[in-house]
């Protein structure tokens, strides 16, 4: 029979043990002895098991009674992180080391240009979230001391003595807290005592778990087949889990094993070398395989034997004293105490030193007069106030046990908590990741994910009419329907921790991401964020350097007398001044000295506190070489960018013009294609009117005579000349604008092209015109096709002959030559080309008269193509004695006017 | 791969067993455990041996960034 003194007579001496232990072991390392068991592998990977608190001894088997295999999820999640994402750990231990922080929040804080806002901000989160995980050891321990009290009070003061048992526990923590948590400031602030006696603890946790496990299986069951046996008949036989409650409690959990701050206590501060964490990757999701291995078969045993209404989550204890084995009964009892004290103790120190880093510290430095200069040990201000944080952590804990009742399955309590340290992933991971994460992003994702975690996780957890009212419950948050805490935005049907992970933590990145993308960082976060993301390219030193002053040196000192103490500082300044070659003299405060100093205020004061105390004293901040060339390196990538942007741009503005211009082009090319149709079918329509209306009458009219027979047939023979001639003008422009002509060039004499050209004309003319000529200036000698260029000439004449309206038309052909070229001008007497039609005169079916016997208009628009592709050129000119057409030809030899006479 | 082949194992493959909600006859608890504690030791294996496969690289690198204290 294990008897209530009993019970306690046997905790203290456990707990005397443990002090016994802690004590050694700090004092081992002050004196610089154990190393091989203080700093190893195995030490770190104990301390891991901080994450198997009472929920997991005692809560692991009520949830796997209540939900079957669903309890292995809290295990599975940090196995798949160590397992698979030991790396993103160690990226997290690197920076932890290089910048020296000392928590969670002072990592975020860090991240994001030190900001005490986002310090304060997770800091506070962190309490509100752990509050009920504290909460839940103390229930967990009172629950077992109730077990133990009701067998030996017969039950009848034994909620008074579950309720000192609490008020007790709590105040043993608190005690041991304060003792070895804040015995001094110690640098890198690693607790070896500490984290020895949590190393204890996990050993004495497992031992028992296992014990009352091998105990079930083969002391009650019978055997392994057996136990299976019992499994398979149980109430909790099959698979009832949901898929999606599957899936959130992995995630939930793999988030908690990162942001937990006692987790990142053991993990990341107290790491003493980057290599234990990759032997915790397999020894760590060892150690909860088999703190898990068990859990069923004591859950299916205690369904069976235990009497209904029993607790499950006391089956580790009820199973074995309902066998009579007190002894194992007892040593359940210790391993459910470890788990509970040890997480309060490391969540405690965490939280502390959070608190008292990020809002005790900055307040005091706010409201002291003088703030760092101020004469005094700012030592007992910073151990006073993580002894007071330590106080006011574990009697919200203490005080939310008496608020919920103490009545709550613990594993319902965990995952609250879980739930709301979770919200600092997305800034945790973004800001190791990500550069593009800014401060502004940070806040707006960790707010709306608190804000609606408290709303939907929580605050529900009270149950109706607690913190929300049941109207709130049943209508949603002034009675608007998509506001119900646990049908957020209409979405109703959903696991309430589905629900909730679900909204907070994607609304959270949500916010995260966006935000982030719509600020702009500071510079100091831009240097911070380039230091932690490349933390394996430099983690040699803080993201920043200062400029100092010799004079700041004694301040500096005094300073840091009153953070570190009066030895260490002077040991600090001394080991730094001989490393300058100074004896007898404080150093120098280099850039580099003052980093250093830095650093090692922020392993006590943390980050932001740090930089703060230092920035009073020095004021001015510099950038270190290294510094610049990120922000030159980030920069230039940034210039990089947007010249390329600019070039891009410029090139698709270039692109547009010219499709633009095509598209004109394109245009107006279809409306000549249109208006070169309609004067083709205008032109071919006339002359074939014309035959076959004569045709018509000379077929049905009888009394014609034979002169209008004769007349008629002359107007159907003229047409179909004109038709004939037409077409042939149309083959010839189209042979020339698609360059299929041949052209014959060969040496000819212009005289003798003019002198056929006006022959010619004149001899298809009726009209008589005055042709004016100096036949020496004609004797130059061309290498070119006679043909094509005595058809421009007899072009040219005839237009002459046709369209000059003076009395006594005079046409003059004169030649020059200039240079390389020949000039031909063909002049006339008459009133020239109207000015407004002088630019159509070249283009097709361009025709100035409208006498019946006018060509198509295609004339000159061929000369142009022939002396195009003669190699020269053809213009009208506007003179005072009248219309002029010149005609420009380039005088060569043989090899270049071939080359030149090539189809364009 | 260990990440992945973790998550597909440990996370994917049980959302995919029918349960005690739906027609079909939900997996046995017995089988669920013996799925879930081998991929366990798997898992642990696999990183046991992928610690001694890197342990000595792992050990340079941290070395050489002079990161211990």
């Amino acid at each position: 029979m294990v008897t209530l003194n009993l019970l306690i007579a046997v905790c203290l001496v456990y707990v005397a043990g443990l002090f016994l232990v802690a004590f050694l072991a700090e004092r081992a390392a002050l004196r610089g002895r154990g190393g091989w068991l203080l700093r190893s592998p195995l030490v770190y990977t104990l301390s891991l098991s901080i994450y198997c608190t009472a929920w997991t001894f005692y809560g692991a088997v009520g949830y796997a009674a209540r939900s079957g295999l669903e309890y292995v999820t809290i295990y599975l999640g940090p196995s798949l992180v160590m397992i698979g994402w030991w790396w993103v750990l160690r990226r997290l231990v690197r920076i932890g080391r290089a910048q020296r922080v000392t928590s969670v929040a002072d990592l975020i804080s860090a991240r994001y240009g030190k900001s005490n806002l986002l310090a304060v901000m997770v800091t506070i989160m962190a309490v509100v979230g752990v509050t009920p995980y504290i909460a839940l050891q103390l229930q967990s321990v009172t629950l077992s001391v109730s077990i133990f009290a009701s067998s030996d009070t017969g039950g009848g003061s034994e909620t008074q003595i579950t309720e000192n048992a609490a008020f007790w526990v709590a105040a043993g923590l608190a005690l041991f807290t304060v003792l070895f948590g804040t015995r001094n400031l110690n640098a890198n602030e690693r607790h070896h005592g500490v984290v020895i006696a949590v190393a204890v603890e996990a050993v004495v946790k497992l031992v028992a778990l296992l014990a009352v496990g091998v105990f079930v299986v083969w002391g009650v069951s019978g055997g392994l087949a057996e136990t299976l046996d019992r499994i398979d008949a149980s109430q909790i036989a099959t698979w009832e889990t949901g898929g999606g409650r599957w899936t959130a409690l992995i995630v939930l959990s793999a988030a908690a094993l990162v942001c937990l701050p006692r987790m990142f206590q053991v993990m990341v501060v107290e790491n003493d070398d980057e290599r234990h964490l990759q032997i915790a990757s397999w020894a760590f999701p060892l150690y909860l395989m088999a703190m898990s291995l068990f859990v069923v078969p004591i859950a299916v045993v205690g369904l069976e034997l235990m009497p209904a209404g029993t607790n499950p989550d006391l089956y580790v204890l009820t199973v074995p004293l309902s066998q009579g084995q007190n002894g194992l009964a007892m040593l359940a009892f210790l391993g459910g105490f470890s788990s509970a004290t040890s997480m309060v103790i490391v969540a405690t120190l965490a939280l502390s030193t959070m608190m008292s880093n990020h809002i005790f510290m900055p307040i005091w430095l706010k409201l002291a007069e003088t703030g760092a200069h101020q004469s005094g040990d700012v030592r007992d201000v910073v151990i006073r106030a993580r002894r007071l944080s330590i106080l006011l952590i574990i009697s919200l804990g203490y005080l939310y046990y008496r608020a919920s009742g103490g009545s709550g399955a613990l594993a319902a309590i965990g995952l609250i908590s879980f739930g709301g340290v979770a919200q600092f992933l997305p800034a945790l991971l973004g800001g190791i990741f990500w550069r593009g994460a800014t401060r502004t992003g940070a806040v707006a994702g960790l707010s709306i994910g608190f804000v609606i975690w408290l709303y939907t996780m929580l605050l529900p957890s009270f149950g109706p009419n607690a913190a929300l009212s049941a109207a709130v419950f049943e209508n949603g948050l002034l009675g608007i329907g998509f506001l119900r805490p646990e049908a957020l935005f209409g979405i109703t049907g959903l696991d309430p921790v589905v629900h909730a992970v679900w909204w907070s933590l994607s609304l959270n990145t949500l916010f995260f991401f966006v935000v982030s993308i719509f600020s702009f960082p500071t510079p100091l976060e831009r240097l911070q964020g380039a230091q932690f993301v490349n933390v394996f390219d430099h983690s040699s030193g803080p993201a920043h350097g200062w400029s100092a002053s010799e004079g700041g040196a004694e301040d500096l000192m005094i300073m840091s007398q009153r953070i570190l103490g009066a030895s260490e500082a002077q040991a600090f300044f001394v080991a730094h001044a001989l490393q300058q070659g100074r004896v007898g003299v404080p150093p120098v405060p280099t850039p580099e000295f003052v980093q250093a100093l830095e650093r090692e205020l922020a392993a006590s004061v943390g980050a932001a506190t740090a930089n703060a105390m230092i920035g009073q004293i020095i004021g001015g901040q510099a950038i270190s070489v290294e510094d610049l060339m990120a922000v030159a390196d980030e920069s230039a990538q940034i210039l990089e960018y947007s010249s390329q942007l600019e070039t891009k741009s410029r090139q698709l503005t270039e692109t547009a013009r010219e499709l633009s211009r095509a598209n004109e082009k394109l245009t107006q090319l279809s409306l000549q294609k249109d208006s070169f149709l309609s004067q083709i079918s205008h032109e071919l329509r006339t002359p074939m009117t014309s035959i076959r209306s004569f045709s018509e009458i000379l077929r049905d009219v009888e009394e014609l005579n034979p002169t209008e027979k004769t007349r008629y047939a002359s107007i159907i023979h003229s047409e179909a000349i004109r038709l004939t001639r037409l077409l042939d003008d149309l083959l010839d422009l189209s042979v020339l604008e698609n360059g299929q002509v041949s052209l014959n060039a060969r040496q000819v004499n212009l005289r003798d092209v003019i002198e056929q050209a006006v022959t010619t004309a004149q001899a298809s003319s009726s009209r008589r015109m005055e042709i004016r000529r100096k036949p020496r200036a004609e004797e130059v000698i061309l290498f070119t096709d006679a043909d094509r260029l005595a058809q421009v000439f007899i072009n040219l004449v005839t237009n002459a002959i046709k369209y000059c309206d003076a009395a006594g038309p005079i046409l003059t052909i004169a030649v020059r030559q200039q240079e390389e070229e020949v000039i031909v001008r063909f002049t006339d007497n008459g009133s020239g080309i109207p000015a407004d039609s002088q630019s159509l005169i070249f283009e097709k079916f361009a025709r100035l008269g409208s006498g019946e016997g006018d060509g198509a208009g295609l004339g000159l628009a061929i000369c142009r193509e022939i002396i195009t592709r003669l190699g020269g050129e053809i213009r009208y000119v506007q003179n005072e004695t009248g219309g002029s057409f010149e005609v420009r030809l380039v005088r060569t030899t043989r090899q270049i006017a071939t080359q030149r006479l090539l189809p364009v | 791969m260990l990440p992945f082949l973790g998550a597909l194992l440990w996370v994917v493959v049980p959302t995919m067993w029918p349960n005690g909600a739906e027609a079909e006859p939900s997996v046995a608890l017995s089988t669920a455990l013996w799925y879930v504690f081998s991929v366990w030791l798997l898992a642990i294996t696999a990183s046991f041996a992928l610690w001694r496969w890197t342990r000595d690289k792992i050990g340079v690198d941290v070395a050489a960034s002079g990161s211990k204290d």
